[in-house]
């Protein structure tokens, strides 16, 4: 465990932020949307369970108008 | 001159809506900062990861932020691509298949001034994005690593800024001769990368390649010059550009004739 707290969270911390905004932005629009290509829970799994991957997907497949 | 700004309007509009502002720089930044920061913390990643014998010592040389920043292009060569490709593959197969195509070329526009439209549009989302990302990278590379000249730094990614510059006429084109959006992305990135390859196959042959942007940029880190090469690079860039561009227009006109 030593390694972990060897790391500077600050230089991470912008990462994860990034991440989170990302997330939570899919999230909204997925929810927001009428309808999607696809179950609509099954894309706000992965949106939540793939790592960025996830809400790109969502992005470019997901939504049913382009 | 109206009409394309009303048409440049609803491309941003469009942008916005299908949250292409929001996700493309996201991403782009999280590829760009990963590569220092990975970089940066190797060491540590190779002790939690590899199962390495005790007593085992691995010397890694610190990178230095010229070559950090190089990593970074190439990251942008390979995802970054991809992610552009796919981004604007439904840019006209979208308003195509829906319909609204119809509408719009109803009304007096001319087939130059939506696709300059279009490919101004897009222009604008990448072209953001990607520096976005490239200059948050050169901040985290000089916090981490040593100091890169700022000049350098935005010399590098003008001359990068030619690929997406590129990248945008050839999808469009593309995007004129196919229907379906995952055919678009296909022969786009296909394309793309045979191009690179080529390039990197036949250096003699291919000096004018836009293969060599990435090659061109590094150097311009490296080297901290402007060579004659990065001129003829750019330039056949351009003409490359506009020539995909022109094709773009001419095929539109075609299918908008026959009515698709």
């Amino acid at each position: 465990m030593g390694v972990l707290t060897e790391v500077n969270w600050a230089l991470i911390a912008p990462l994860i932020v990034l991440q989170l905004i990302l997330m939570v932005f899919a999230l909204v629009n997925c929810v927001k949307q009428e309808e999607t290509n696809g179950p609509k829970w099954m894309w706000i799994l992965i949106i939540i369970f793939v790592n960025i991957v996830g809400p790109v997907l969502y992005f470019l497949m997901g939504r049913k108008n382009g | 001159m109206r009409n394309f700004i009303i048409l440049f309007r609803k491309e941003m509009k469009e942008g916005a809506r299908s949250g292409k502002w929001v996700w493309l720089p996201i991403v782009l930044m999280v590829i760009g900062i990963s590569q220092p920061l990975t970089n940066f913390y190797m060491p540590q990643i190779l002790e939690m990861a590899g199962n390495l014998p005790e007593g085992a010592v691995i010397e890694i040389p610190m990178p230095s932020g010229e070559e950090v920043l190089i990593g970074t292009l190439s990251q942008y060569g390979t995802i970054g691509t991809l992610l552009f490709v796919l981004a604007m593959m439904n840019v006209i197969s979208h308003e195509r298949q829906t319909g609204a195509l119809a509408f719009v070329m109803m009304r007096p526009v001319s087939a130059f001034q939506y696709m300059a439209s279009k490919y101004v549009a897009q222009l604008c989302i990448l072209l953001i994005s990607l520096a976005a990302s490239y200059i948050l990278t050169w901040y985290y590379t000089n916090i981490l690593f040593d100091h890169v000249a700022w000049t350098l730094m935005l010399a590098s990614l003008a001359v990068y800024s030619l690929w997406i510059v590129f990248l945008v006429a050839v999808t469009l084109f593309v995007g004129t001769l196919l229907r379906s959006s995952g055919g678009i992305a296909g022969v786009s990135v296909v394309f793309l990368s045979v191009i690179s390859l080529l390039t990197t196959l036949l250096p003699k042959y291919m000096e004018w390649s836009p293969g060599n942007l990435r090659a061109e940029a590094s150097n311009i880190l490296l080297e901290g010059e402007w060579g004659s090469s990065a001129t003829l690079v750019s330039l056949s860039t351009l003409a490359l550009s506009v020539l995909f561009l022109g094709l773009a227009v001419y095929m539109f006109k075609k299918f908008e004739r026959f009515g698709e």
